[in-house]
């Protein structure tokens, strides 16, 4: 049997709905819920704070107009808000052709609780880390950072990417192959 | 022998196992003959899982953020109300409504007392419909409508005094006691008076957590260690004093257990600083950004790239079609 953590699908609606009819403490919930995994995704593939947080705040402005418009968003949320995020990342690279390959560069390690005998190893993998991961292949890159880093199932990474599960399952496959192989680690 | 699509599928199982709160070992022990390459591959994708921006920067852009939607979003939607430029005007409609409703009250008043119970049942439609046109503000009347009662009193039965206690839709009543049986009717008008639904977005929420971006009063002690235990809520608030600072900004100056700094302008309760005891200020200069977002255009945005203006105006809901 397998384990997904999903989102809590009746409680997101009741949220919608309520903040669909202006509810404020509504749409701040939602806002709060959502702003992290949102900004770490657009944070992940643009290496620009300052242009991140602006996309940022573009998705969130699309989904409170969205609200006022006739058919607002009512169910699935959180794959609403990805591909707003998603277009609009694209958007802001339309221009530039691809991706940039440096955009983890600046990316600030997230823990600085541990003790000191483990951070070093810590950030020393999590550096390695990213930087491989920003030598990969924009689709491999992308599929890892929706699977691995905002924890999507198989089937919204797929709805998101537009593309089918088993296509999902086979990209996942190669962007780890090929990370494992930047990595150089060795299999037992 | 295994083909590549039984291991894909076995790595997208495990993940998917991980993700949802199994161990790698758990999962590895799931397929020992290919625990080798699962454990290889996953330990290399599984530190992604960590790969997040810090604390206080997401903090930090989630308040800028809020704060730059407020801005943006003319309706005021998300202020828990609606701006306060409309309010006096309102009033002034309210207040017009009343004296309308005073009037049609004791001009009809003045009637019933003339006149006697048959001829006074039209007026009562018209008074009726302009206090109906005030429903909204529900919550604000009530202390004109006492004025009411105050003088009505004075002029009529006591069956009068009675009906006027709810607030709209007083007149329509008053028509219905003159004929000397007012409990039925009385009680059917208190039955419509209370309008809940709306009294909530009258009045503002009193402590959004991240609510930084709104100036006004200054903030006080207790708001200020409200806002950064709603940000650090597993800490304790150390020291908190007021101070001026940047050429005269009045700002509060938080230290929390966990050796965090704050300091948050007074009057609009941005964060200015955040630093950590023992490192350099984690972020410096979003006083600066909020002062330059505070408008109504997004002023912060087009500082670093010419393109982003553009892409502000696309919204770009569709597929994409970007894949490639």
């Amino acid at each position: 049997m397998i384990v997904i953590v999903l989102p809590d699908v009746a409680q997101e609606r009741q949220l919608l709905h309520d903040a669909s009819r202006k509810s404020q403490s509504a749409q701040k919930e939602i806002y709060e819920q959502y702003f992290s995994p949102i900004y770490n995704f657009i944070r992940l593939r643009v290496n620009d704070r300052e242009q991140a947080r602006d996309i940022a705040a573009d998705v969130f402005l699309d989904f409170f107009i969205a609200l006022n418009k006739p058919n607002p968003p009512r169910t699935s949320l959180r794959a609403w808000l990805f591909r707003v995020a998603r277009n609009k990342i694209y958007d802001y690279y339309g221009h530039k052709k691809q991706i940039s390959s440096e955009t983890l560069e600046e990316w600030i390690p997230a823990s600085q609780e541990h003790n000191p005998e483990s951070q070093f190893l810590h950030d020393y993998t999590l550096e390695r880390t990213r930087r491989v991961l920003g030598m990969l292949a924009d689709d491999q890159r992308e599929v890892l950072i929706l699977r691995f880093g905002q924890e999507l199932s198989l089937q919204e990474t797929a709805d998101l990417m537009d593309r089918s599960v088993s296509a999902v399952k086979s990209l996942q496959f190669r962007a780890v192959d090929r990370l494992r192989d930047l990595l150089n680690v060795k299999e037992d | 022998m295994m083909n590549n699509t039984d291991i894909q599928d076995i790595f997208a199982d495990c993940v998917d196992r991980i993700l949802g709160g199994e161990t790698l070992e758990s999962c590895l022990r799931r397929y020992p003959t290919v625990a080798g390459q699962l454990r290889a591959m996953l330990e290399a994708a599984l530190p992604i899982r960590q790969l997040t921006p810090s604390v206080a920067e997401v903090l930090e852009d989630q308040a800028w953020v809020w704060a730059q939607i407020q801005d943006r979003i003319p309706s005021g939607d998300l202020r828990g109300g609606e701006p306060s430029s409309r309010r006096p005007f309102r009033f002034v409609l309210l207040l017009a409504a009343t004296l309308i409703l005073f009037a049609g009250v004791v001009v009809f008043g003045s009637g019933l007392i003339d006149h006697d119970d048959e001829v006074q049942l039209l007026p009562t439609a018209t008074v009726t419909q302009s206090a109906t046109s005030v429903s909204p503000t529900a919550t604000q009347t009530s202390t004109a409508t006492q004025t009411v009662t105050a003088t009505t009193t004075t002029t009529s039965t006591e069956t009068v005094t009675q009906t006027l206690t709810a607030t709209e839709t007083t007149t329509a009543t008053i028509t219905a006691t003159q004929t000397s049986t007012p409990t039925p009717t009385a009680t059917q008008t208190h039955t419509r008076t209370p309008r809940p639904s709306r009294t909530p977005s009258m009045t503002p929420s009193p402590a959004p957590t991240l609510q930084l971006g709104a100036c006004g009063a200054y903030l006080t002690e207790e708001e200020v260690r409200q806002q950064v235990l709603a940000i650090y809520p597993n800490t304790t608030i150390t020291r908190i004093e007021q101070d001026e600072r940047y050429s005269g900004t009045l700002i509060w100056e938080v230290r929390t257990s966990h050796g965090v700094r704050l300091i948050i302008e007074a009057e609009c309760g941005t964060i200015l600083e955040l630093s950590r005891s023992g490192s350099d200020s984690v972020n410096s200069g979003s006083g600066s950004d909020d002062n330059s977002g505070s408008g109504s255009d997004n002023s912060g945005s087009d500082d670093s790239d010419d393109d982003s203006s553009d892409d502000h105006d696309n919204s770009g809901h569709g597929g994409g079609g970007s894949d490639d």
